[in-house]
């Protein structure tokens, strides 16, 4: 692939915009190739960036949408999605790098300037601490921008300003809490960053969900933004939307032709393309206050993590080699000798439904919704009522539509707090949290 | 004739969560019905398809043993299994009276073609185990292609667009009949009290012991996970999948639709057909899908002596 | 089977028979006690199964042979049955081997004991049923070890061997035993057959029941790994355990000899104490070669045969302090990666590589090839020009062997082939054992 920076893929762009730019949208940045072109001579090295998600969640088109606009505005990119099974659910990895001119180092983005997570299982997940979520591999620069969106949040709450944490963690989470709730009627679509997450805090309780995050990420807690969005907008688009306001050289034509150009390779309908338009206005407005800020962070000065760790480091950056040793053959072997230890894996927060039993309906017929369940979440507890394991539940809701007396009801887990009242006593999101068994998970 | 409620009873979860198969996997219901009917002593022999991420490493659901072997060859590896067994047992070499039952897991795409033959050859062999086919028809661990197990008319990653899938399903119940297992039976996630009695059949019998499953796949099929329970029961209230058993050479039907729904209610639920609605209604395919499954049951009745009741 | 004379004095209690090597390999596999056969006819191995159903089914061996449908299968079930505990045997060869390759890479992989013997056999295309060694060298990278025989006997030896090795803890991987096709398989030699106590104290019966797939604790074996480092570290573990297993041979071999008075080194060196010129060769050909080595010797040529008996784990360093010294090196390999040349070679020099200068000179020839011979005449011509090479430092570009006499019958067959008078019989060929080098 030849691409320079005066090559324009404006064939691409569609002749008619056909959904309005946002409101609050206002050239940022650069937006010219020539200036895109001072912008990298000055030392704004290759791009790398990582969206996070799970099959299902589009992530590989939204990886294709991110790297086309910033193709379409004459960067040098690779788009290198990695998965394992075509599997809803199963964990999926877009990685995208830009540069100038062709882009030659390959494989997984070790020290991306920004991730975008689509996957709100990565909160329950760090939560949680399993082994598997603490893995090394989480970890990020500290300096590398975190987007993590929350999907089917309904409603939105409004942006909530509040006290730096610094000031008082704990006094200021509660304020924002009180805050939010108080907003949460209000409708407005906005940016919920780690000023509004009091409000969500269902997920992540205790000192502040980006407090947790960044100790687990290793990254700045300044730099992480959780992006709620309301339902039917697309989670795996507001990253791309996000990452791309993020580095804040991709125009907003540029970005809807883009998103036109993928969605039609992905051969997705008229309505899915509306819902993507106005997922990218959503996004888009949502981090205008940190529209370029990829760019501020490449100055041109000496910078350890820009200076190519990824590609020459002579002391692998940190790691070493060690010298793999013969292992006895019982632990040589890809062979797991212990039992039922899929439950390490958190999949609770896989939905954003899950089920609550309703005790005062329920027949305790004995059977029918635990038989149902593919995932072994509900087991008969004493005189034969259901427990549902909602640290494990998907939330597939099938045994809600199977239960012949609607005992099981539906809950949205970013619920209002009034949404979620009078189900078994369950006060508010947090209490629905507590119920999906990540409190208790937490500690053991 | 469906069994009475007894059938099921509320067993332990033997199989555990967090596994990675999607919200509502139609497949993971009946391998975790099938394994709390048969208890823990069982070796589950797998082969490529969704299930193989049953077990990745260092997680299993199961409580018993598993072992992953290849697409085309899961019958001959539990071949090997039965076989080491009796010969260590009759060896004096093991011990203990536990009678292990081999369970061999595979998708309809390793079950009707590329191990069809490790099937056919197990089955001459009469091989004491059991075969469970999950049928999402498609390959669904690669991304739902068209397998031979795909259904006319339904799209796929491979009929994505045009007619969908040209051919009509892999008639695998009767080229396993032919074979004359000891036990073959059709059944369903979505009934499980059917199930539960053909499991509890098939373990008395000696020999092969074959079913295949329908299994609603929300992401191959395209459907809300929720309904994979009514795509279930629609699939069998409208014939489009004939709960069977056979043994002793005679096949009977265990649930019988009366009346039969228009299998357009199946196919309206599903992504895959939708295009045999909207934007232009195709009556043709739908006459002719319509037509193959009322002429499938006409064809059974004709053969019977005595009509069955419902 | 005829019982001829009585075996050497340290194995009194052996008894020495007319077999060929097929009935040797047959013979190391009841001697071993399989517990259990999964077969698959594949000329010219067959002979194998045939033996080994007939004694299952008059009781001379307790346990199951189980017919399949294909290798594929077969490797399977092998693969499986070992997992479980029974001590496992099975043999195929050339198109059978490669329609189990990705079970091998499989079976390999969860670490599991069996022995495997392969009878060398080319591969189509096109047809034929006699040997060389590109069916087991396609194997050469699935984590089975490989042990090549040169005689009968060493079929035998190398199966008991091969049992002890697998199932030893510090390798548990499959064995392949690979002998060549006729000249081994069919031909019948005197073969020392061990006494059957003093094989059960060499080689007693499993002992890690407890750990396999039929013991009390459940496992999922064969799963799936998320990430390149987990399946780095179990392919890591593989390459060690292989490696290691060169020790572990040699532990094992210790008590082979005391048992039968044979050694089984990883590499036969014949006459190479004072040696300067050496021919490597693989398998039954070896024989030939000592031939070859004999008359040159007489002739006064100061010239060895080395023949790695074990190719996997390849025994890298002793290659290396034994050719090393030598001034030229002659590999004659029974394969032909095309493109690349022998892939014996290309591994000899890698060893030799490691080595200081002044390194031998090393020539290379295929020879062969879907069992072509390979005359005493021609390992003498290929020795006179690796002095040469030796002398001049000029090193021949790899040379097929092929002589003038087969140049003009193949053109007989071209011609009826292809009904094409207009071939000038030989002309491409002109300059005959010299033409293709330039
Ligand atoms: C020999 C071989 N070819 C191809 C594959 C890739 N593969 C893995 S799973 C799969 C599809 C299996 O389909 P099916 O048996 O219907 O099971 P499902 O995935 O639908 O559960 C394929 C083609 C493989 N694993 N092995
Ligand atoms: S299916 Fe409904 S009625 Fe039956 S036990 Fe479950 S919740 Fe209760
Ligand atoms: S929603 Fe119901 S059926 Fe689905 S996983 Fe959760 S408990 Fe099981
Ligand atoms: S693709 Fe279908 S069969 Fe496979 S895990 Fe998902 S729902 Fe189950
Ligand atoms: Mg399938």
């Amino acid at each position: 692939m030849k691409c320079t920076s005066d090559h324009h893929i404006t064939t691409s762009l569609p002749s008619v915009v056909t959904f309005p730019p946002p409101a609050k949208f206002k050239p940022q940045v650069a937006t010219t190739n020539r200036s895109v072109a001072l912008l990298l001579d000055a030392g704004f090295g290759v791009l790398r960036v990582r969206i996070h998600g799970r099959g299902g969640q589009g992530i590989k088109t939204s990886g294709r949408v991110l790297a086309s606009a910033l193709f379409g505005e004459g960067f040098a990119v690779q788009d290198a999605p990695h998965f394992g099974a075509e599997r809803r659910g199963a964990p999926v990895v877009a990685s995208i790098r830009a540069d100038r001119s062709f882009v030659r180092e390959r494989g997984r983005i070790e020290h991306p300037d920004a991730v975008a997570w689509a996957d709100e299982t990565l909160l329950g997940a760090l939560r949680r601490k399993t082994p598997l979520s603490t893995s090394a591999a989480l970890r990020l620069d500290p300096d590398a921008f975190v987007v993590v969106v929350v999907a089917g949040v309904d409603p939105v709450p409004a942006p909530v300003r509040m006290k730096a944490p610094e000031e008082s963690p704990e006094h200021a989470f509660e304020q924002a809490s009180e805050q939010a709730s108080e907003q949460a009627s209000d409708q407005t679509p906005g940016q919920c960053s780690r000023e509004a997450l009091g409000r969500s805090t269902g997920l992540l309780s205790g000192r502040g969900p980006a407090r947790t995050m960044a100790a687990t990420l290793g990254v700045d807690e300044a730099r992480i933004r959780i992006l709620m969005l309301p339902p039917e907008l697309h989670a795996g688009i507001a990253c791309a939307v996000a990452l791309a306001r993020l580095c804040g050289v991709v125009r907003w034509e540029t970005l809807l032709g883009a998103i036109d150009v993928e969605l039609s390779e992905a051969g997705v309908g008229e309505a899915a393309r509306v819902v993507a338009h106005r997922t990218a206005s959503f996004a888009w407005d949502a981090l205008s206050p940190d529209a370029g800020v990829l760019h501020s962070l490449a100055d041109p000065g000496p910078s350890p993590r820009r200076a190519g760790i990824d590609t020459r480091s002579p002391d692998l950056g940190g790691k070493r080699w060690v010298s793999v040793e013969r292992d006895d053959v019982s632990v040589a072997a890809p062979r797991i000798l212990a039992s039922r230890t899929s439950r390490h894996n958190p999949t609770g927060g896989w939905g954003t439904k899950h089920p609550v039993l309703r005790p005062e309906r329920c027949r305790r017929c004995w059977w029918i919704c635990t038989v149902a369940c593919p995932d072994s979440a509900i087991s008969l507890g004493g005189h034969g009522m259901p427990t549902i394991d909602q640290t494990h539940c998907k939330g597939c809701m099938i045994c809600a539509t199977q239960c012949p007396n609607q005992a099981l009801v539906a809950v949205d887990d970013f619920a209002s707090a009034e949404g979620a009242e009078g189900v078994q006593g369950v006060q508010g999101v947090q209490g629905v949290q507590r119920l999906r068994g990540i409190e208790r998970e937490g500690h053991v | 004739m469906s069994a009475g409620r007894g059938a099921v009873t509320p067993r332990p979860h033997l199989m555990a969560s967090g596994t990675s198969m999607c919200p509502g996997c139609g497949g993971l219901q009946v391998v975790k019905q099938i394994y709390e009917h048969l208890g823990r002593d069982v070796v589950f022999v797998n082969a490529a398809g969704c299930l193989t991420l049953l077990a990745p490493y260092p997680t299993t659901p199961f409580q018993s043993s598993w072992i992953y072997t290849s697409m085309a060859s899961a019958p001959a590896g539990a071949q090997g299994l039965v076989d080491a067994i009796e010969v260590l047992r009759s060896k004096g070499r093991i011990s203990g009276r536990r009678r292990i039952h081999v369970v061999v897991l595979t998708g309809d795409g390793a079950a009707n073609g590329i191990g069809l033959s490790s099937t056919s050859g197990a089955l001459d062999r009469r091989l004491d185990f059991y075969y469970l086919c999950y049928d999402n028809e498609g390959y669904g661990n690669t991304g739902h292609q068209t397998s031979p197990a795909t259904p006319e008319g339904a799209r796929t990653s491979t009929d994505a667009l045009g007619p969908g899938c040209s051919q009509p399903k892999k008639d695998l119940f009767s080229i396993w009949a032919a074979h004359e297992p000891s036990y073959l039976a059709t059944v369903i996630g979505a009934e499980p009290q059917d199930l539960a009695r053909k499991v509890e059949r098939a373990r008395g019998c000696q020999g092969p012991k074959m079913f295949i499953a329908l299994a609603p796949c929300p992401t191959g099929w395209g459907f809300d996970p929720k309904d994979a329970g009514r795509i279930g029961h629609l699939a069998v209230s409208t014939g489009v999948w004939a709960l069977r058993e056979r043994v002793d050479g005679k096949t009977v039907h265990t649930k019988i639709p009366r009346p039969r729904r228009l299998v357009e209610d199946y196919l309206r639920a599903q992504k895959r057909f939708q295009h045999l609605f909207s934007p232009v209604r195709r009556d043709d395919v739908i006459q002719r899908i319509q037509a193959r499954i009322t002429d499938a049951w006409e064809d059974w009745f004709r053969g019977q002596p005595t009509r069955p009741r419902a | 089977m005829i019982a001829g004379s009585e075996g050497s004095q340290r194995s009194q209690r052996s008894e020495r028979r007319l077999l060929t090597g097929n009935q040797a390999a047959a013979w190391g596999a009841r001697l071993g006690g399989v517990d259990y056969v999964p077969a698959f006819p594949i000329t010219p191995q067959t002979e194998i199964i045939e033996a080994l159903a007939a004694w299952f089914d008059d009781g001379s061996l307790m346990g199951r042979l189980t017919m399949f449908e294909s290798e594929h299968s077969m490797m399977t079930a092998a693969g499986t049955a070992a997992a479980a505990g029974a001590r496992t045997f099975t043999a195929t060869s050339s198109q059978g081997l490669l329609y189990s390759l990705e079970m091998m890479y499989a079976v390999a992989g969860w670490r599991v004991p069996f022995v495997m013997v392969n009878v060398s056999r080319g591969l189509a295309s096109p047809i034929t049923l006699e040997s060389d060694h590109n069916d087991v060298l396609a194997a050469r990278d699935t984590g089975f070890l490989q042990i090549h025989c040169a005689t009968a006997q060493e079929v035998l030896d190398a199966v008991l061997i091969a049992f002890r090795w697998s199932e030893d803890r510090r390798v548990r991987l499959p064995v392949i035993v690979n002998q060549d096709g006729f000249s081994l398989s069919f031909t019948r030699e005197p073969v020392d057959i061990p006494n059957e106590d003093a094989v059960r104290a060499f080689l007693p019966t499993r002992g890690d029941l407890d750990e396999t797939l039929s013991g009390p604790s459940p496992q999922s074996l064969g799963v799936a790994v998320l990430d390149g480092s987990t399946y780095s570290y179990f392919r890591y573990q593989m390459e060690r355990a292989a490696q290691g297993a060169l020790p572990v041979l040699l532990d094992i071999e210790k008590e082979f000899e005391s048992m039968t008075g044979r050694r089984f080194l990883p590499i036969d060196e014949y006459r190479m104490h004072d040696a300067e010129m050496a021919i490597v060769v693989v398998g039954s050909l070896g024989t030939q070669a000592m031939v070859a080595v004999d008359e040159m010797r007489a002739e006064g040529v100061r010239v060895g045969l080395v023949r790695p008996r074990v190719l996997r784990p390849f025994p890298r360093n002793a290659l290396a302090l034994t050719l090393g010294r030598m001034r030229g090196v002659a590999v004659v390999d029974q394969d032909l990666s095309p493109g690349f040349g022998g892939i014996l070679h290309g591994e000899i020099a890698a060893a030799l590589y490691a080595r200081p200068e002044p390194r031998p000179s090393l020539t290379s020839y295929i020879g062969g090839l879907g069992g072509r011979f390979v005359s005493v005449t021609e390992f003498k011509r290929i020795v006179d020009e690796t002095v040469v090479a030796s002398i001049t430092g000029h090193v021949p570009p790899p040379r097929l062997l092929f002589t003038d006499e087969e140049a003009r019958s193949i053109r007989m067959l071209q011609q009826i082939a292809d009904d094409a008078p207009q071939y000038e019989l030989g002309a491409p060929f002109a300059s005959g054992l010299e033409g293709d080098r330039a």
